[in-house]
């Protein structure tokens, strides 16, 4: 960036070198901005408008059609993954999300504890692992234990609980503990501070915490196809093991319909959050 | 959890296939893997090719994600957040159809082919996939935002006042960011090139979709050896040696750095 501000206006007084180097400052912000959206946003409208395209062949057009959709409405085995993934991923992401609340908790009581500059690293570089080595190392873990969903669904857990973790704890240290100690001074119960002002002050990093859980554990291939069974054949495996196989319009119309879905839940996830901000 | 994950597959019971009988015949066969990952040059090759890749795509990802992190950091607060959450959109769909759309971008018959060709700037379509540069691109592409994050949270933190004053100071603004902007977005630029460049490293998808079968990465390794060889102590082995080599060191820094805070 700060090259580009190197002005080479030598023979110009200082008010407007100012001016220039401001107005070249928004030129290049915005340049880059928009190179930024063009690079990220590329590839799915390209893969949204091919989903539309009547040939079988990716990059070449022969007219609109909604032949794929039709397709993908009649496709059982991509509909039956879709419907597992969704079992999994939700029950992953609320098992990792309780265990989070946990340790996020223990974590803020164990505050000032003589060992805990030592604990949260050692949660931060388990995000860091690649994806193989944690398949590996919990494949090797599980087993004694017969694979299937739900080894898929503790997988999914190790993976995201760190995530969340994370999340959590940033929240937590932030909060407001007066508030606890008010209600425990007046007579709550530990538990009824817990349901009652813990939870609720958390509820926002709460959501977001599930959602990225949800998102992460929908997204995994590797990890679900080391630890996960003959059995189950989660979307992101199906969609792997067809890509490898060959080119399959089907899967454009899933992610018109993916990313339809995603930007509605942050829209309406960032009308809530803006709307619960008014409201304070 | 994870790290009880780790310990586990390190020790050698477990590690050898399908049986649990003689001790002193696991700890042969292991080290006779960990032999074969040194002296064999295919798995060395392997792991240089590998970082390469994730080398230059986290030196890629720092060139766009640094200036995207900077012109971020400089809208005002309110077109920040929508800025933020128009970024996650694409990386909240899953990551494989995004792979999915670079494969057809980048195709032979593709977009990218097909727009050189009416500019006139390549005659014959150019092969961008089945080589590093397709993976280096996919890899870019998806790790993209864990770059720009720690960078900008970084850069947001900086106080204008310091800029504001070496600029009445009469410092050239070149000299602004390499001394004030740089030194202190450095600790966001190092969690960023961690971030991009472990993953990177073990990243299967993206090489096997996107590569041919020359590009070797250790995920590929790991998985071939694993799923294809059935040679289960030696995808143990390579696990170890990268967990050993690449993240064990940052554990280390990242807990000496946590301590030295917390005296602070």
């Amino acid at each position: 960036m700060g090259k580009t501000q190197n002005f080479d206006t030598v023979n110009i007084n200082g008010d407007s070198i100012e001016t220039m180097m401001l107005y070249r400052r928004y030129f290049w912000q915005k340049f880059i901005l928009f190179m930024l959206f063009l690079f990220i946003y590329f590839p799915i409208l390209y893969l949204i408008t091919f989903s539309f395209n009547n040939s079988k062949l990716q990059g070449i057009w022969s007219g609109f059609s909604c032949h794929w959709y039709h397709q993908l409405s009649q496709n059982t085995m991509i509909l039956k993954a879709i419907q597992t993934s969704f079992e999994i991923a939700t029950l992953s992401a609320t098992g990792s999300l309780i265990l989070a609340i946990i340790a996020a908790l223990s974590y803020e009581k164990f505050y000032g504890f003589k060992k805990q500059p030592l604990l949260l690293p050692l949660i931060t570089t388990t995000l860091v692992i690649p994806e193989v080595v944690l398949g590996l190392s919990l494949l090797i873990l599980f087993l004694p234990i017969t694979k299937g969903a739900l080894t898929v669904i503790c997988a999914h857990m190790t993976l995201t609980t760190a995530y969340v973790f994370m999340l959590l704890q940033k929240r937590f240290q932030d909060m407001d503990h007066s508030l606890e100690e008010a209600a425990l001074d007046l007579g709550a119960k530990s538990y009824q501070v817990f349901f009652k002002i813990t939870l609720p002050c958390l509820m926002p990093s709460l959501l977001s915490g599930w959602l990225l859980a949800f998102v992460l554990s929908l997204d995994d291939v590797v990890i679900a196809s080391f630890v996960g069974g003959p059995g189950v054949s989660t979307l992101p495996i199906l969609t792997f093991s067809q890509l490898k196989t060959g080119i399959t319009p089907e899967i454009n119309c899933l992610c018109t319909f993916i990313v339809g879905i995603m930007s509605f839940g942050l829209l309406v996830w960032s009308y809530v959050l803006r709307h619960q901000k008014s409201h304070r | 959890m994870i790290s009880l994950g780790r310990v586990v597959h390190k020790a050698p019971p477990f590690v050898f296939p399908f049986s649990y009988d003689n001790d002193c015949f696991h700890i042969c066969l292991n080290f006779s893997s960990l032999k074969t990952l040194i002296s064999d040059p295919f798995y060395i090759r392997g792991i240089l090719s590998s970082i390469k890749i994730a080398l230059i795509s986290m030196v890629g990802c720092l060139f766009i994600g640094y200036p995207a992190a900077y012109a971020i950091s400089q809208l005002s607060k309110p077109k920040q957040m929508i800025v933020l959450i128009l970024m996650c959109v694409p990386f909240w769909t899953p990551f494989l159809i995004r792979v999915y759309g670079w494969m057809g971008l980048l195709s032979q018959t593709g977009f990218v082919n097909h727009m050189l060709m009416q500019l006139h700037i390549i005659k014959e379509p150019m092969i961008f996939l089945g080589g590093d540069f397709g993976v280096c691109v996919g890899m870019i592409y998806c790790y993209l935002p864990f770059m720009i994050f720690p960078i900008y949270s970084a850069l947001s933190k900086i106080d204008p006042y310091h800029v504001e004053a070496a600029l009445n100071l009469g410092c050239p603004p070149f000299w602004i960011f390499m001394k004030i902007i740089m030194p202190l977005s450095l600790s966001g630029v190092i969690a960023g090139c961690v971030l991009v460049f472990l993953p990177c490293l073990g990243e299967y998808v993206i090489p096997e979709l996107l590569g041919s079968s020359d590009t070797l990465t250790i995920g590929r390794i790991v998985w071939s050896e694993f799923f294809i060889n059935r040679h289960w102590p030696m995808a143990c082995s390579i696990a170890v040696f990268l967990i050993l080599l690449f993240v064990c060191p940052l554990m280390i820094w990242n807990m000496k750095k946590t301590k030295e805070d917390a005296i602070r």
